[in-house]
């Protein structure tokens, strides 16, 4: 009678019968899926990624069932797979496989969210003051360097401490652009730790900035120009950014995708396309936002988290963030200094690339001390330069990491075949196509 | 680790010179069409 019940219900069986670790696991992982939702709904987290994430994480690991040849699985997406034939066959299975294998896995929702990210950027803040931004942006890159030795240290191929070190970047998309053409086998889990992270900087930096920049220091009101400043022209920014886009695309074409969208996004704005800006900053950025959150969540199915490299990597993610943000406060004490102690520092946090969160997070903690003190178009500068130093590191990772030392060789191109997974199809499907009715698989 | 270390510095540098070089960049193409326009006027 209760095999018979339990054989209804496959979720239950499958938790009853799979080993104590991965049972736990998947429980673990339901509470935290739930605990993203009441933290995204409270807005300790991001909400428009965590509801989406958090929703993917509970119903992946409850709804785990017996697949052919009694082999556990679900009908969400299987990311390990990419023979073409078997492909075919689980896309018409599993109901989120096309979205993985035509927009996840060739980092092509990276590039929607970058096209939104540059439809709402205003690159004026950086073209008034673009040295004193680029330099921040560069400070608050520190992380995105020290986590790299740390993390082959630690026992990582170059690959995968290239990919976890961009977390220090604070820029999801780009962590997952990297990951993606780096370390396709535990892309998941970067990605993953990438974006639980950013969450918390909006909750954790503040801290950081109390820690670090004492109060009279954070209440310094920054110079008025001698001169009141035109406003820049479109003209001017339009220029900026389709001659950017051609310099960075001819140095680093492996991340031209990135750098396209990103400057595409600046170009739409500036050119005045009204249409294009409202389609790329609403329905874009956001749709592709709302697959990547639930995306994500699918993707945190307990057997794909069991890694052993897990642990490394949470420790050397908030290990980078954390040296970036040290780093971005001291650009902003050099900038203190160099300028006659009469530079803000808190604005060199801005120069993490988070945008922009942490422009908000400097301007929120100077105003709690004192309402009077504007920072934010300085941090804004930072903040938006910040995106493009993280670019550029991206796109220096992805070219050169895999010609030197013990990379492995990464191949943006052809998907690697990493594990060749058995038909997953529901055991008791009649009308599924079986693996013996796939087409033949093409080299 | 000695070299993971060269390589990240290595790296560092290269970016700060590309970030550095599109920083003299914008203040040239700003410059360059200020006052292009500026005389453009009557």
């Amino acid at each position: 009678m209760i095999a018979n019940l339990l054989q209804m219900f496959q979720g239950l069986e499958s938790l009853l019968s799979s080993g104590p670790l991965l049972a736990c696991t998947r429980v673990g992982l339901i509470v935290l899926g739930a605990l993203l939702v009441y933290m995204g709904t409270k807005g300790i987290l991001e909400p428009l990624l965590m509801i989406p994430m958090g929703f993917g994480m509970i119903a992946v690991n409850a709804g785990v069932l017996f697949l052919e040849n009694h082999q556990l699985g679900t009908l969400f997406v299987d990311p390990l797979v990419t023979e073409p034939g078997q492909l075919v066959n689980i896309m018409q299975v599993d109901f989120l496989q096309p979205v993985y294998t035509l927009t996840f896995s060739n980092g092509l929702i990276a590039c929607l969210v970058f096209m939104g990210i540059g439809s709402l950027l205003d690159i004026g803040y950086v073209m008034s003051r673009p040295f004193e931004s680029m330099f921040l942006a560069l400070a608050a890159e520190l992380g995105t360097i020290v986590t790299f030795p740390v993390a082959v240290l630690c026992g990582l191929s170059y690959n995968d401490a290239a990919s976890i070190a961009m977390v220090g970047g604070a820029d999801g998309p780009m962590v997952l652009y990297t990951s993606l053409m780096l370390s396709k086998d535990i892309f998941v889990p970067i990605t993953v730790v990438a974006y639980l992270y950013l969450g918390l900087t909006y909750g954790g930096y503040p801290y950081l900035i109390r820690l670090l920049v004492p109060k009279k220091l954070r209440m310094i009101k920054p110079a008025m120009p001698a001169k009141p400043v035109k406003p820049l022209s479109s003209g001017v920014k339009l220029t900026f950014a389709t001659v950017a886009c051609a310099l960075l695309c001819f140095l680093f074409p492996v991340a031209a995708p990135l750098f396209l969208s990103l400057f595409i996004g600046v170009a739409v704005k500036e050119a005045g396309l009204k249409e294009f800006t409202t389609l790329l900053g609403g329905p874009v950025l956001y749709g592709a936002t709302f697959f990547l959150g639930l995306m994500l969540g699918v993707l945190c199915e307990a057997k794909t988290l069991l890694d052993p490299k897990i642990f490394t990597l949470l420790c050397l993610g908030v290990f980078s963030l954390l040296v970036s943000g040290i780093g971005g406060i001291a650009g902003g004490y050099a900038l203190y200094f160099l300028r006659g102690r009469k530079y803000n520092p808190v604005i060199g946090l801005a120069g993490v690339s988070c945008v922009p969160s942490c422009a908000k997070v400097a301007q929120k903690c100077v105003s709690k001390d004192d309402p009077s003190v504007i920072i934010l178009p300085q941090a804004l500068g930072a903040n938006i330069c910040g995106v493009i130093t993280t670019a550029i590191l991206c796109g220096i990772y992805v070219t050169v990491i895999p010609s030197i030392g013990n990379a492995k060789k990464a191949d943006p191109v052809k998907v690697r075949v990493e594990t060749v997974a058995p038909a997953r199809l529901p055991a008791d499907s009649g009308t599924a196509p079986t693996q013996g009715s796939s087409p033949p698989a093409t080299p | 680790m000695n070299t993971a270390i060269l390589n990240g510095f290595y790296i560092y540098l290269l970016s700060a010179v590309i970030s550095l070089a599109l920083a003299a960049m914008i203040k040239v193409i700003v410059y360059a069409l200020t006052s292009a326009t500026n005389k453009a006027k009557p």
